[in-house]
């Protein structure tokens, strides 16, 4: 009754939606750093939006099926195979007792997504699976250690088959500059306007200093030229600009304080593009209307929770 | 009081520009004020020094009319905070050069001698800012002006558990081992952050804190490690 862990990859987390209530603490709220695959991946197999999911980065994962299921992969293309048979994500597959699902490595995005029909069996840690492996929290061992050869990630038997795949419209596309959406927020009117021009006109480059804490890009430097900040809660997407220029991108995994200006807030939703970006691909800023981006949340939260 | 709605989801309650045990007491009252009226639609909430960090449910309502909402809650609050609070909690510090990695040099920067450090930091009743860095991590202040230094140059990579520790006008205990660059004057045998109690940590942001000394012996006997 479980998935046997037998090559582990580079990094391959357990993720819920995440881990609520507990900022306060100074615990961040993890969960998927692309929720609109994760979300999709539950959502083609009936399960609650919270099941527990793995969430793949760049690939190397390799696990064999101990009883029949049926599992959902969405997201990156990690070269994905069951047995011998390349298969595509964004749709379900029927496993049977001994097949072996493996990931290689990044065709087109970096994290994929594997969801079983009714979710891993997992005791959450505070209210939650989701691995944070900096805070030691979460996880199969309630310990933030990420995904080993030889763990047994269990499941429910289910023997019924399902044949679905997500539309061709809803599917994003991975590759090429991406523009993301930022709601201008925070410390934005202690920027001059000389200096969001610069950051609205310029592409930046992902660095290779990229995690599920936040993401340091490359390019034109942006200079702060307000006044010093005392540091404060910091919301998904928050774009931070630090002494030398180079803005970073906090994302699922981020402090929940901080004492760097920030520039505004990439949408959630645009987070999910970004998370899929690799070092050295490149993306945009363009300033969006909170409304708008309001309505489109609103839309989305509909789709998958109601 | 000014408040900014930071993204699709959350905004932010500016209470002030200065890090006083004032405007620290503003926050904590807004919170409380805010969670008993809208816990019902606050997923998360990151109280700091002169701010308080609220996200919402916005299936259920939008970001523009909880600011309207938030507005209304706090403009009806008349009641003046007050920093006072009969409330101190205790924290058993063992001040010595074994476990006070950085006694010596804080005496000699202060030009104190080391009894005089320790007076100094275990006299106040400290506030409780923010919590952050890492899971129970309590920003403490202020520290007396005669024994506070920079943050050092180098921070050291290994920082053991419940170090109590100062930079600038403020005072922290590393609830784990972690990195850190703050000047360590003592450790506490007493758990900061525990996933599998009830109550995480025994400090909150607003509550009021005092290091009491204590010596080799009775650190020990709390199962303080060396």
């Amino acid at each position: 009754m479980s998935f046997d862990i037998i090559k582990c990859g580079m990094l391959s987390l357990l993720q819920d939606y995440g881990r609520y209530g507990y900022q306060r603490i100074g615990v961040t709220s993890g969960g998927p750093m692309d929720e609109h695959a994760f979300l999709w991946a539950n959502k083609l197999l009936d399960n609650v939006a919270n099941a527990t999911q793995i969430e793949i980065t760049f690939g190397g994962l390799v696990l064999v099926a101990t009883k029949s299921t049926v599992i959902a992969i969405t997201g990156a293309d990690l070269g994905t195979h069951i047995n011998e048979k390349v298969v595509k994500p964004w749709r379900t597959y029927n496993i049977s007792v001994g097949d072996t699902i493996t990931f290689n490595q990044p065709n087109t995005g970096l994290r994929a997504y594997l969801a079983v029909k009714g979710g891993f069996h997992v005791e959450p840690h505070l209210g939650s699976s989701a691995t944070v492996v900096r805070e030691g929290i979460g996880g199969i061992q309630r310990n933030g250690v990420k995904l080993e050869v030889g763990d047994k990630l269990k499941y429910t038997p289910y023997t019924n088959q399902y044949f679905r795949t997500v539309s061709s419209h809803f599917i994003p596309d991975y590759s090429g500059t991406i523009e993301l959406g930022v709601i201008p927020s925070y410390q934005f009117n202690g920027f001059s306007k000389h200096q969001t021009n610069i950051f609205f006109s310029s592409t930046y480059e992902i660095s290779n200093q990229i995690d599920r804490m936040g993401y340091r890009l490359k390019g034109e430097a942006i200079t702060y030229d307000g006044n010093g900040i005392i540091s404060e809660g910091i919301s998904m997407g928050a774009v931070q600009i630090p002494q030398d220029g180079q803005p970073i991108v906090l994302l699922r995994d981020r402090q929940t304080i901080g004492g760097y200006p920030k520039i505004g807030c990439v949408s959630a939703l645009d987070c999910n593009l970004l998370a899929q970006k690799k070092s050295g691909d490149t993306i945009t800023f363009k300033l969006i209307d909170l409304q708008h981006e309001q309505g489109r949340r609103c839309i989305f939260n509909r789709f998958f929770f109601d | 009081m000014d408040i900014k709605i930071i993204n699709e989801s959350s905004l932010i309650i500016y209470f002030g520009n200065e890090i006083t045990p004032e405007n620290g007491a503003l926050v904590s009252q807004a919170c409380n004020i805010i969670l008993k009226q809208l816990s019902s639609i606050v997923i998360d909430y990151i109280p700091s020094y002169c701010s308080l960090h609220l996200s919402f449910d916005i299936s259920r309502v939008n970001i523009l009319s909880i600011r309207t909402d938030i507005q209304n809650i706090l403009n009806c609050q008349q009641s003046i905070a007050s920093v006072d609070s009969d409330l101190v909690i205790e924290i058993p510090s063992y001040y010595d050069v074994e476990v006070g990695l950085d006694l010596n040099n804080v005496a000699e920067e202060s030009g104190f001698s080391i009894k005089e450090v320790i007076e100094s930091h275990s006299q106040v009743i400290y506030q409780v800012y923010a919590i952050g860095f890492a899971p129970g991590f309590a920003y403490m202040g202020n520290v007396d002006k005669g024994i506070s230094l920079p943050r050092k140059r180098t921070p050291r990579t290994k920082v053991p558990k419940g170090s109590i520790a100062i930079a600038e006008s403020q005072t922290a205990i590393y609830p784990t081992e972690s990195p850190g660059g703050w000047h360590i004057l003592a450790r506490t045998p007493i758990e900061l952050i525990d996933f599998n109690s009830e109550n995480l940590t025994p400090l909150s942001v607003g509550n009021r804190v005092k290091f009491v000394p204590i010596n080799r012996i009775e650190y020990l006997k709390m199962g303080g490690v060396l």
